[in-house]
């Protein structure tokens, strides 16, 4: 059997990293001292093999199909399952999974997958009230953050102290294209006006990024769609956008605002209802 | 310090590789009852003792390096079980909490 080499894995992991994917590390575990290099797969988060082997065609199979599931859930980092325990899981949850032919030969087996993900990006356009409060609170969620602005003194570290922070000062439209936006990027549309907003979502609008928000009201949104729909932008790319940006929280202050789109940004990666979880709790019924 | 990355992991193998050197990776890939580790950590085992990373510390942390310098003689990789507990002249918790789990570490040797 052909065993990857960690270079070989480097590689995919720096590749994985750069396109904004997970990637997945399948080791077939060996029960006690082993005589060689453990079986490595390596499974992009879409569940396609991207290299190495498990010594097995119904092992690859299943710890290709399993690992997809593993990515999928955000709070997952490492996890390690029997080929019964993954067959079991896999009947439950894929209905296009049929048991592969030669499980018998890896009864017993253990499976370790780990998954690096890469890490989350946000990229706020306008380095004003809005901006500015957006990118500090994002740093708290563990974001790595670039603020963009053609003004040079609201992307200063005078504004913006956090030498963790990226400041670029330049034409948005420039800055923009020099960035690599994957789908592990958030790209929150905050300028000084709508000009300059609708300016960036043309960059961005066909980008594969995970989460595209621009703020204004909702005429002013509107105003702006039909635009980039006459130009000739594709629907499915504009119904992606979340304009007005936020969650209604009823934000007034910048701070406010931010919090409003960092919940929204949240609520798009984990998928939750955005409702108070109050109301349907226990203390609801005694109302 | 924090966690080794995945990214940060492959490249060191990458780097004593080539240097013709052996290390052993160990990782903990279970935890069960009430342990302070983190299932992913990782704490990496140079043939010269050298480390890099943690698996969490205290007395656990000197056991999986013992393990890894095995591993790294005879060359072969390996899954342990660790029970972690307090060392017998460890003063008692003040929060009464016993330090009795389990966890596995997976190592392995890179050469």
């Amino acid at each position: 059997m052909e065993i990857i080499t960690a270079a070989e894995i480097a590689a995919a992991l720096d590749r994985a990293r750069f396109e904004g994917r997970a990637l997945i590390i399948v080791t077939r575990l060996a029960d006690g001292a082993a005589n060689t290099q453990l079986p490595r797969l390596l499974v992009d988060e879409d569940g396609c093999i991207m290299g190495g082997a498990l010594g097995s065609r119904a092992c690859e199979e299943i710890a290709a199909r399993y690992a997809r599931f593993v990515a999928a859930d955000d709070r997952l980092e490492i996890t390690v399952a029997g080929v019964e325990t993954i067959i079991a899981a896999l009947d439950d949850a894929d209905r296009e999974f049929h048991s592969p032919d030669g499980i018998d030969d890896i009864a017993g087996v253990r499976l370790l997958f780990e998954v690096s993900r890469p890490p989350l990006e946000l990229i706020v356009c306008g380095g004003g009230h809005v901006g500015r409060a957006t990118a500090i609170a994002a740093r708290m969620l563990d974001f790595s953050v670039t603020v963009i602005d053609d003004r040079a003194e609201f992307v200063s570290r005078e504004r913006l102290p956090d030498p963790q922070i990226r400041l670029l000062a330049d034409d948005f439209t420039r800055a923009l294209q020099g960035l690599n936006i994957t789908p592990a990027s958030h790209v929150v549309i905050v300028t000084r006006g709508h000009r300059h907003d609708e300016i960036c979502l043309r960059e961005v609008v066909d980008k594969p990024a995970r989460y595209i928000g621009m703020i204004g009201s909702r005429r002013r949104t509107t105003t702006i769609r039909e635009h980039m729909r006459r130009e000739g932008v594709a629907a499915e790319h504009l119904r992606r956008v979340h304009a007005p940006i936020g969650l209604d929280i009823g934000a007034q202050t910048p701070e406010e605002i931010a919090l409003a789109i960092l919940a929204e940004i949240v609520l798009v990666r984990r998928g939750g209802s955005g409702r108070p979880k109050s109301a349907e709790g226990p203390m609801a019924r005694a109302r | 310090m924090g966690m080794l990355t995945q990214n940060e992991v492959y490249d060191e193998i990458t780097r004593a590789q080539r240097d013709g050197r052996k290390l052993a990776v160990a990782t903990i890939i279970t935890t069960s009852g009430s342990t302070p580790q983190r299932t992913g950590a990782k704490l990496l085992v140079f043939d010269d003792g050298r480390m890099l990373g943690t698996v969490g510390g205290g007395c656990v942390e000197a056991d999986v390096w013992a393990e890894a310098k095995t591993a790294l003689d005879e060359a072969r990789p390996r899954v342990c079980r660790f029970t972690l507990r307090d060392a017998p002249d460890a003063p008692p918790d003040e929060e009464g909490m016993i330090c009795g789990g389990e966890m596995e570490v997976l190592i392995e040797v890179w050469k």
